[in-house]
């Protein structure tokens, strides 16, 4: 499906994206708003939401309606990205964008109809939880050092090493997992292997304690003689690097989307409260609107581009520097607009302070994207 | 592929527009720049060329677009000056255009589309001027401060407040008590030649009377429309180009031991400067297709003061990079600084009184 500039009115959404997102708003709304808090204290949400929202169509918008999903362009995966991330905190969006945005989209590009089959459809379904393994204990932004390391035995493959960071980690069916194929060194020689969870060796070591992002599963993994059969390795051996760099623009786009999600909804909850309280109070939702425009529209235009099918890897480093900045200066403005009120363990602007922190960490640090940026402007 | 708002039209536009800047205009800049003045062949030759926007045969006439994307490219020359010009030359052109009083079509309108005629607009502040009506003449006693364009310009549509009155008129530099006197060393847009004009009992024909009242504030409202997405082009062109000296310099210049672009504290300082010049760039784009489809939106109710404050950091930044060179007057970082302030200065003479009113 193509997007459609709609001229003459705001060029992004079409009206079958407004429904969407009414249909989205309804949701969160009644299946999830509701349920929030309680899921904040457990550190979790339930598997069932999953099922849900796989049956919903919620899963798969942008995926052709030949593995299942919903054969919608990439502003459809915006709208959810950002009506999702309205909730009242970024844990259960951020879980359900690992299942939709980072873990699935490699399966559908470099995967066979085998991968298609066994991962994607029942994950688009909601049958199957997802989960995508890079970082380590010795390894965050550097991905090319990797040690995780796989050595091929007759038709499998023998993994060893561990993963760190990895949402729904505890409750994963496979992790697409970014595995080192080969002795050389660097970016050389790593390659994407479906991992599924119930094969001996794989064990999650521990749930992480996290600041923020409490209603989304946090864990550290453990590879111990992980028997891998060679049908799950993904794509192309020795090529994963790429693959990898690939799947993080996509991340990085939906990170954006949902910044602006978050970022919309902390402005919304202070402009409600402060707005009527005189000039002072005016001025400062005044610059936090500002700010929010000005994110959402390189957001847009970027994503525009990238639903067109360009990988515009300086705009998207940019946009999502740009967002995940602007979300936590959002949440932390609002918050100081709101004041102590705002303070409590159940008040979803405090939550989003302390969440959207995560954004200017994951995917690529701020330091890390500074970096993208300056090599390609030509330093 | 670029932003959406371009088409394939617009990018073969802007590439050969580049060519004819840096063959005819870039190595000209300097001079002009030191004489204060952009001599009257530059508008000509856009006009020869069909690159002043609106052209005779309004068919050939550019779109929206396109015009946005000359003055882009007009200020990648490094300074604000010949965009500058144009703007207020295409500014009298199109109030000339939209009010279509027949008796100034020859002199004035038809000459100024051929290019043989500049133009400027200025609206003139009523505790230095003062304009009559008198037996059928408008009389002008007074002075106009800071008129673009003063130096070369052939005639001036005037703003005037007086009397409960409002309006624009027309007034040819020629009339008789009218000296020009040009400002030097003005902070930046030095090329735009802004001058100072005296008026002593000018007499000027109540023909010359293009509109008033409501008319001449609806006119008012989108001059200043147009006015901020111009210049918030001229901003994004100066950045750019200021961020490109900064790139440029850094990888060349050497200090302990390697280039300055190896150093990590410089090199997110430009990413910094990019990532700033793009969201104003989108900014500014939103809001020339916001104002082509008449959308009254919040991007293009802030895009001037976002633009204007990304200049002013960029090209800062980009000064802090070229170390004492960039103190120099022989680099021409020093002018994209003084250029893109003058903006500032300006901002508030634009007002963007609905920003407040819409939250």
């Amino acid at each position: 499906m193509e997007t459609v500039l709609r001229k003459g009115k705001q060029p992004y959404f079409t009206e079958e994206h407004d429904a969407l997102r009414e249909r989205v708003r309804q949701f969160v709304k009644k299946e999830v708003s509701p349920y929030i808090s309680e899921w904040e204290e457990l550190g979790t949400f339930p598997v069932s939401m999953f099922r849900k929202m796989g049956s919903l169509g919620f899963l798969g918008l942008r995926y052709p309606e030949s593995v299942g999903g919903q054969g919608g362009d990439y502003f459809m995966q915006m709208v959810l990205a950002e009506e999702i991330n309205k909730c009242g905190a970024g844990g259960f969006p951020m879980g359900i964008a690992v299942q939709t945005d980072m873990a699935t989209p490699p399966i559908l590009q470099f995967g066979s109809p085998y991968h298609h089959e066994h991962f994607l459809k029942p994950a688009i379904r909601g049958e199957k939880i997802a989960a995508i393994g890079i970082s380590e204990p010795n390894t965050g932004s550097d991905v090319s050092s990797i040690q995780t390391r796989a050595v091929k035995q007759g038709g499998e493959w023998v993994l060893n090493g561990a993963k760190m960071y990895i949402t729904n980690g505890t409750r994963a069916d496979f992790v697409t997992m970014v595995v080192r194929t080969s002795d050389e060194p660097g970016y050389k020689g790593i390659s994407l292997f479906l991992v599924e969870t119930d094969t001996p060796g794989y064990s999650v070591s521990r749930k992480l304690d996290k600041v923020g992002m409490r209603s989304s599963d946090t864990a550290e993994l453990i590879l111990d003689n992980v028997r891998v059969p060679d049908k799950n390795l993904l794509g192309v051996e020795g090529k994963g690097f790429y693959q990898i760099m690939w799947q993080l623009q996509g991340e990085r786009m939906i990170a954006a989307a949902s910044a602006i999600g978050i970022m919309d909804f902390c402005y919304e909850k202070a402009a409600e409260a402060v707005e009527n309280r005189g000039p002072a109070y005016r001025r400062s939702l005044l610059d936090i609107k500002r700010r929010i425009e000005v994110c959402r529209e390189m957001t847009y235009a970027t994503a525009f581009r990238y639903s067109q099918g360009e990988v515009p890897s300086k705009e998207i480093s940019m946009i999502k520097l740009l967002s995940a900045q602007t979300a936590h200066y959002a949440a932390g403005q609002a918050l100081k607009l709101l004041g102590e009120e705002a303070a409590g363990p159940d008040h979803p602007v405090q939550r989003l302070w302390r969440d959207s922190r995560l954004n200017r960490i994951g995917a690529g640090t701020d330091e890390v994207m500074k970096e993208i940026i300056a090599k390609e402007i030509g330093l | 592929m670029s932003h959406w708002i371009f088409s394939e039209e617009h990018d073969m536009f802007r590439s050969s527009f580049k060519k004819m800047i840096r063959n005819e205009i870039e190595s000209r800049i300097e001079n002009w720049e030191e004489d204060q003045l952009i001599p009257k062949w530059f508008i000509a030759r856009l006009s020869e060329l069909g690159l002043t926007g609106m052209t005779p045969d309004r068919e050939k006439s550019m779109d929206e677009v396109m015009e946005a994307v000359l003055m882009e490219e007009l200020a990648k020359t490094g300074a604000a000056g010949p965009a500058l010009v144009l703007q207020e030359h295409n500014n009298a052109v199109s109030l000339l255009d939209r009010t279509n009083k027949s008796k100034l079509v020859p002199d004035f309108l038809s000459a100024a589309l051929e290019g043989k005629r500049i133009g400027t607009t200025v609206a003139a502040d009523p505790g230095d001027m003062t304009v009559k009506i008198k037996e059928g003449f408008f009389n002008l006693n007074g002075r106009l401060k800071n008129v673009r364009n003063g130096g070369m310009a052939d005639f001036l549509i005037l703003s005037f407040f007086d009397d409960d009155k409002s309006g624009f008129i027309t007034v040819d530099f020629a009339s008789e008590g009218i000296t020009v006197q040009k400002t030097e060393n003005m902070l930046g847009w030095r090329s735009s030649s802004v001058s100072e004009v005296e008026f002593r009992n000018v007499k000027i024909s109540t023909e010359n009377l293009l509109c008033q009242g409501d008319e001449a504030e609806k006119q008012r409202r989108l001059i200043n429309d147009q006015k901020r997405i111009t210049w918030s082009l001229i901003c994004t062109g100066i950045a750019e180009k200021a961020l490109e000296a900064a790139v440029s310099y850094s990888r060349t210049r050497q200090q302990f031991g390697s280039a300055l672009s190896e150093f990590q504290s410089l090199r997110h300082k430009m990413a910094d400067m990019a990532l700033n010049l793009e969201k104003s760039r989108n900014m500014t784009y939103r809001a020339v297709y916001d104002s082509i489809y008449n959308i009254d939106s919040f991007q293009r109710q802030i895009v001037l003061e976002e633009a204007v404050s990304m200049a002013l950091h960029v090209c800062d930044e980009a000064l802090q990079i070229h170390g004492g060179a960039g103190y120099m007057m022989e680099f021409p970082v020093q002018r994209f600084w003084r250029d893109t302030k003058m903006f500032d200065l300006h901002l508030n003479n634009i007002p963007a009184e609905k920003v407040v009113m819409s939250l």
